[in-house]
């Protein structure tokens, strides 16, 4: 096992792309990256800028432009088979092929590269199964067939697998991509988990920027015309290198909060009054429906109690629901609209 | 999976018996056991349909039918297509015009007649495996370019016209004696075949098929595609040759002795697949050797079925057999639409 701390990845100054018939194409540049065991890095960006080619970069599928790009020391592109089997194990959207395979079975590919010639199992490899099976919490799974498995089991399943490989980086393409919600945080504490548990160092592509605001130790944040950056999420929120990144994509990342936010343009002002969740549930409502909650100008909302007996006033009408709240504020608005749009 | 394995073997003995002791003449089996055991005397007429005609055509269909099934396991596990075979990608085609060139193209008509000697044999199994491999090579380049799926098989059929193109000008500039014995190898048979063709298909088969076993890891790491295949310590290029080789190996023997043999390739995996309960080549392979023989020997005793004098052509049995097969895997599974999503 690699000790915590220690790089696993490093990149200086990559460039990154494809070589085409009339030159190479570079979608990324000035990349620098550091990986270490014991992290979990989220990579991350809009489609298209370039998160595939770095990861087919990272894995030796693919050569980098110009730069020096190091896994475990060695340049993945020139790395032997047998030297990448070793470095890092791999969980790409392919499919196996032709079907009826069994989970236990698939798991094991993950030992192939410590068997010999004609891939039989011995019993340290079969224990090397059962651990990531026990870790990935799919032993339960193991006589089933897997493509009858849920895209969430199929999720865990593939992740058991580059367990079972045993190697010390851990490199996937958007594993929470076809997950309902619950599963993307389950997987996602999974992978953390790996990473300090079992000194992993672990590399994901996503979407889910909330999530990985809140779990990853860095980000790679890749957007087209913007440098590239490898940083804590929290020191790229910082510099601004986020909103750089989705300029008018019409939401930021909100300091306050640590969470994104959609952009707003509140409509007339209300002061709120109350405490607890309550309060807190009905600010968000009403910002939603497009209202600045003041200090001072605008009708008052009070919250009278909180919880299951939550209870609103605004005069002398009292709401028992926010529906009630939210529909009346609605039909105040308008009503307050008309006269200005009769006066224009 | 012990029960179904022993069960599979016993079938594959019992259509064994089978094979030898029912066709135009239906010899008792006891008689037929004792000629095989050399226990009649020489000149028994008996003994003679038995070993110079009955025992070589059952054993020709046991490899014929293992090869194809193998070969068929090697190409859906390579190109990742549960419809990939020898004869759907036109590996067939290719061994089928390897043999046109030689044996319609001039140089090699003396040796498809009755009479051509065991260089001749040689020659006409040299062509057709460079036939096979000449049409692997081109559908492996193609397969990295256009991603499988569908493709993959129209580009197979594609490949299968041009070739069946190419060997339809060669027989319009033929001799009609030539041409008719031409037209009968593409039914495909696993008859006449005789010791001295089958002791040079044999080898070469039987090679292939240990080749193909000793190389079943990369074919296991390949099963999760073929950027995963590398990072399981696999070499790709490695193991796209190999699965050339013993394709064109296996494929293109059978092809040249037993011609063209339509659906068994591509078919036998998927019954294989359920009896064996795996998906590990090192598990499937074998239960395709016995799956492809067993199968092989029913549809050759379906060709020479006891009473009936004329022998059917071999492609029309297997195809009866094998297009359902094809039915049942496009409808029946899941995961074959998401092979082809």
């Amino acid at each position: 096992m690699t000790r915590h701390g220690e790089l696993i990845a490093v990149g200086q100054d990559l460039t990154l792309g494809y070589r085409h018939r009339r030159g190479p194409v570079e979608i990324v540049k000035h990349l620098d990256i550091g990986i270490r065991a014991g992290q979990m890095v989220c990579l991350l960006g809009p489609n298209g800028a370039g998160k595939s080619t770095l990861l087919r970069s990272l894995a030796g599928i693919v050569p980098v432009l110009s730069g020096r790009l190091a896994v475990g020391g060695l340049d993945p592109f020139r790395m032997r088979p047998g030297e990448l089997a070793r470095t890092m194990a791999l969980v790409f959207n392919e499919r196996p092929a032709n079907g009826g395979i069994r989970v236990e079975e698939l798991v094991s590919l993950g030992r192939l590269p410590h068997t010999g010639a004609f891939g039989r199992l011995e019993a340290k490899d079969l224990r090397a199964v059962d651990a990531a099976l026990e870790a990935t919490s799919a032993t339960g799974l193991r006589q089933r067939s897997y493509s009858e498995l849920s895209d969430g089991e199929r999720a865990r399943v593939q992740v058991a697998r580059a367990l079972a490989q045993d190697a010390p980086f851990l490199l996937m393409d958007e594993p929470t991509a076809h997950l309902d919600w619950p599963h993307r945080i389950a997987l996602m504490r999974l992978l953390l988990a790996l990473a300090r548990e079992h000194g992993k160092a672990v590399l994901l592509s996503t979407h889910e920027i909330d999530l990985a605001l809140q779990m990853a130790d860095q980000w790679i944040l890749l957007a087209p015309d913007c440098p590239p950056v490898c940083a804590a999420p929290e020191e790229i929120a910082l510099r601004g290198a986020f909103d750089k990144a989705f300029p008018d994509a019409g939401f930021r990342l909100d300091p306050q909060h640590g969470q994104i936010r959609l952009d707003r343009r509140p409509f007339r002002a209300l002061r709120l009054s109350g405490s607890g969740d309550a309060c807190a549930w009905t600010a968000r409502a009403l910002e939603r429906m497009g209202w600045r909650i003041d200090e001072a100008e605008g009708p008052l909302v009070e919250v009278l109690a909180s919880g299951q007996d939550a209870l609103w006033r605004i005069g002398e009408h009292d709401f028992d629901r926010l529906d009630a709240l939210l529909h009346a504020l609605a039909r105040h608005r308008t009503e307050a609209a008309e006269p200005a749009q009769a006066k224009a | 999976m012990r029960i179904r394995c022993a069960a599979g073997g016993a079938l594959l003995i019992a259509l064994f018996a089978a094979d030898i002791c029912l066709g135009e003449a239906a010899l008792p089996l006891g008689k037929t056991l004792a000629a095989l055991f050399g226990q009649l005397p020489s000149g028994d007429v008996l003994s003679r349909i038995v070993w110079d005609y009955r025992l070589p055509r059952a054993l020709t269909a046991m490899l014929v039918g293992a090869s194809l099934a193998v070969a068929g396991l090697q190409m859906q596990t390579l190109f990742r297509n549960p419809l990939a075979g020898p004869f759907e990608l036109g590996i067939s085609s290719g061994a089928s015009l390897g043999v046109a060139l030689l044996v319609l193209g001039g140089a090699g008509s003396a040796a498809w007649s009755s009479s051509f000697s065991g260089l001749g044999y040689w020659g006409v199994v040299g062509a057709a495996i460079l036939g096979s491999a000449a049409v692997m090579v081109a559908i492996v380049l193609l397969a990295i370019k256009v991603n499988a799926g569908v493709n993959l098989l129209i580009i197979g059929l594609m490949v299968g016209s041009m070739t069946g193109a190419v060997v339809a000008i060669l027989q319009y500039f033929t001799a009609p004696e030539l041409l008719q014995s031409f037209l009968l190898w593409t039914f495909g048979s696993v008859g006449g075949l005789g010791w001295t063709k089958l002791l040079v298909m044999g080898p070469v088969v039987l090679a292939g098929l240990a080749l193909s076993c000793l190389w079943t890891k990369s074919l296991d790491a390949l099963l999760m595609g073929e950027s995963h295949a590398r990072s399981l310590g696999v070499s790709v290029p490695a193991a796209r040759l190999q699965v050339v080789l013993t394709t064109s190996l296996l494929a293109g023997t059978v092809t040249a002795f037993c011609g063209p043999v339509a659906f068994v390739g591509m078919a036998v995996p998927h019954l294989a697949r359920p009896m064996v309960g795996s998906a590990t080549h090192r598990r499937l392979l074998p239960g395709c050797v016995l799956c492809g023989a067993v199968l092989m020997l029913a549809c050759d005793l379906a060709t020479h079925w006891p009473g009936s004098s004329t022998t059917l052509p071999l492609n029309a049995v297997t195809s009866l057999f094998g297009a359902p097969v094809v039915i049942w895997v496009v409808t029946g599974r899941k995961n074959l639409q998401e092979a082809f999503g």
